[in-house]
């Protein structure tokens, strides 16, 4: 399993230097000058010269590549063109933020999307389970900033239960939770849906209803375990999507974020604060790949015998314990 | 005569030698009747299909009953803020423009640029797809490694990253949209293509000679349509939507074009006292997504092997 998961953050290396060319040609690439952004409109040529030549910013697009993933993998990311800020000062004040979104929408998604979804497939053609499916099909056409729109109308503007803007307290994170999970939930649902109808009709379902064992350990034990698999890859890769995406939300709800903090740099070319953002988010989504794909190992047992080292594979091959 | 054109004839002549007419009940029906028989038979998907068509039929005609520059984009300050009513029927924005107007002209903006995005992304994606998969070894190496370095980011975040970099407007939203979709599409189309390489039909066309790109175009593509289809159409919500956020968090489209997104954002400083503002736009995306949505679910139905009969 070690050698597994070394495997793989090694080939995570070549994906993430990957990103950073494409992001940092993106930004080479198009149009306007960091030092003019920096100094404004109204700034002396020479000044922006200047400030040019004192960024760097007159040597060639490799060496200051080369130059920046050099100092990245020492630690050092930079400071930001607007700030003056070390990057990751900045990027760990609104990690907190984002993170908190990102996670609490998962737990949001998984408490919601994952009974509902066992409930309809065990009732299946039952009411619920249409109002379900209708649910959830009508969640995945709602776009999230205008979920968040409408519920800061109601809960917030006409009800006043709930704040519209600003993060912090429990509460105010209740509305940008459920608006970015809301769409990601709708496909859980149906996943968690389907997954468990093909795994109730499975002989083995029969055979624990057989010798009788009661029908919620039947669901739970037999049914559930089985059809985790293809649940928690959603889970996975759904996290990752929901640490990259909250930039919306985050504008919706007034969320001072990495989202936020990306739109802002990237408007104002502000390069090694959206170079470490998105790499950031880049190592994180190959971190979290990664934990789901060792999480297989776990609710799949026979996953786990194809981890195991040679030797102690074939003691338990010997004792029959392993296939 | 070509050994490509050999090889047709023969299987013309293998296809009338198998006449099941004869048969009991058998009636020959192509295979895309089939699928759209299969696809007429979901009572959701033509309900999403008649939203759609009534959609389409509203762009098209929008002309005949509005006027783009004046109903839509000029001011008209006097009629500022209105209520629906039989002149307005979604009411008219802070600007005195008619809502329904500027929202069945963003209609238009919307399903254009999401069917121009899924179908250039559906060619890359299948071209690129087909390539890898094909061909194998090196290029697959070097076009899926390339491929993983644009799927590992999330859309959006591309996506904000590529307009941000180019600038705002409808061309450079596709553009990063296209590079938001492709490298999904690119894998999925792949894995389509892989088991459709070693059937024998693709053997028998490489021991006639046959040129590989007509292998690609002629049967390798043909027979791995059905996820094709599946995935495009499905697809088309995803970046309707997609278009619609980045526009609501001002990098796509810019007011003054009647985009939904940009309606809606523009809509939320007023919406304490003129919710209509932010309700219809909202609706407008939503009931365009579910359209597009419940085809999308009745196409993969229709073309799913496992549902035949």
């Amino acid at each position: 399993m070690g050698k597994y998961i070394f495997k793989r953050i090694l080939l995570m290396i070549p994906v993430i230097l990957g990103i950073s060319l494409v992001i940092f040609s993106l930004l080479e690439f198009s149009p306007g000058d960091p030092a003019r952004i920096i100094l404004g409109p109204k700034a002396p040529d020479a000044s922006v010269e200047a400030l040019r030549l004192q960024m760097g910013l007159d040597r060639p697009f490799w060496i200051r590549y080369a130059e920046y993933i050099f100092n990245a993998v020492r630690g050092n990311l930079g400071s930001s063109y607007r700030t003056k800020l070390p990057v990751f000062t900045e990027i760990m004040a609104r990690f907190p933020t984002t993170i908190n979104l990102a996670f609490g929408s998962m737990v949001v998604m998984v408490v919601l999307a994952v009974p509902i979804g066992i409930l309809s497939a065990v009732k299946q053609y039952s009411l619920m389970d249409n109002a379900t499916l209708a649910g959830a099909l009508v969640l995945s056409s709602m776009p999230g900033f205008w979920l968040g729109t409408i519920m800061i109308l109601f809960f917030a503007l006409k009800l006043h239960w709930l704040p519209a803007t600003g993060g912090g307290s429990f509460k105010s994170f209740l509305m940008p939770w459920f608006a970015l999970a809301a769409s990601h939930m709708a496909t859980l649902v149906r996943m968690t849906r389907s997954n468990m109808l093909e795994v109730v009709r499975a002989d083995y379902i029969k055979m624990a209803r057989a010798k009788g064992a009661p029908e919620n350990r039947v669901i739970v034990h037999h049914a559930l375990r089985n059809a985790m698999m293809p649940i928690v890859t959603i889970i996975g890769m759904d996290f990752a999507a929901l640490l990259g995406g909250t930039m919306i939300t985050e504008t919706v709800f007034a969320l001072p974020g990495m989202g936020t903090l990306v739109i802002e740099s990237v408007r104002s070319k502000d390069v090694p604060m959206v170079m470490a953002v998105v790499l950031f988010i880049a190592i994180i989504g190959g971190f979290l790949n990664l934990l789901v794909d060792v999480l297989y190992a776990y609710i799949d047992p026979r996953l786990k015998s194809q981890y195991m080292a040679p030797g102690r594979k074939k003691r338990l091959q010997r004792a029959n314990l392993v296939h | 005569m070509s050994i490509d054109d050999k090889q047709t004839d023969f299987e013309d002549s293998s296809q009338e030698s198998m006449d099941f007419s004869s048969v009991d009940g058998y009636k020959k029906r192509s295979q895309l009747r089939m699928i759209a028989a299969r696809f007429a038979k979901n009572r959701m998907a033509m309900v999403g299909l008649v939203v759609l068509i009534l959609l389409v039929v509203m762009v098209v005609t929008v002309d005949f009953f509005f006027d783009y520059q004046t109903d839509a984009i000029k001011q008209d300050m006097r009629n500022r803020l209105q209520s629906p009513s039989m002149a307005h029927w979604f009411g008219t924005d802070q600007y005195g423009r008619d809502i329904f107007a500027r929202i069945v002209y963003g209609a238009r903006i919307s399903l254009v640029t999401s069917i121009c995005v899924i179908s250039i992304s559906t060619v890359l994606g299948a071209v690129l797809g087909a390539l890898s998969a094909y061909y194998g070894g090196w290029v697959d190496n070097l076009i899926m490694r390339i491929n993983d370095v644009f799927y590992a980011l999330p859309f959006n975040l591309m996506a904000i990253c590529v307009v941000a970099s180019l600038g705002s407007g409808i061309m450079n939203l596709g553009l990063a949209c296209v590079v938001g979709v492709v490298p999904g599409f690119a894998r999925i189309f792949r894995s389509a293509i892989l088991p459709i390489k070693s059937q024998e039909y693709i053997e028998a066309a490489k021991a006639c000679g046959t040129h590989d790109r007509r292998i690609l175009m002629r049967h390798i593509i043909p027979n791995a349509m059905g996820p094709i289809i599946v995935q495009a159409t499905l697809n088309l919500a995803i970046t309707m939507l997609a278009i619609s956020g980045l526009s609501y968090i001002g990098l796509g489209i810019e007011s003054p074009m009647p985009e939904w997104g940009v309606m809606l954002s523009e809509g939320t400083t007023y919406m304490r006292d003129y919710p209509f503002l932010v309700l219809f736009p909202g609706f407008a995306i939503v009931v365009a997504a579910l359209a597009l949505n419940l085809i999308g679910d009745g196409m993969r139905d229709a073309l799913d092997p496992k549902l035949k009969n």
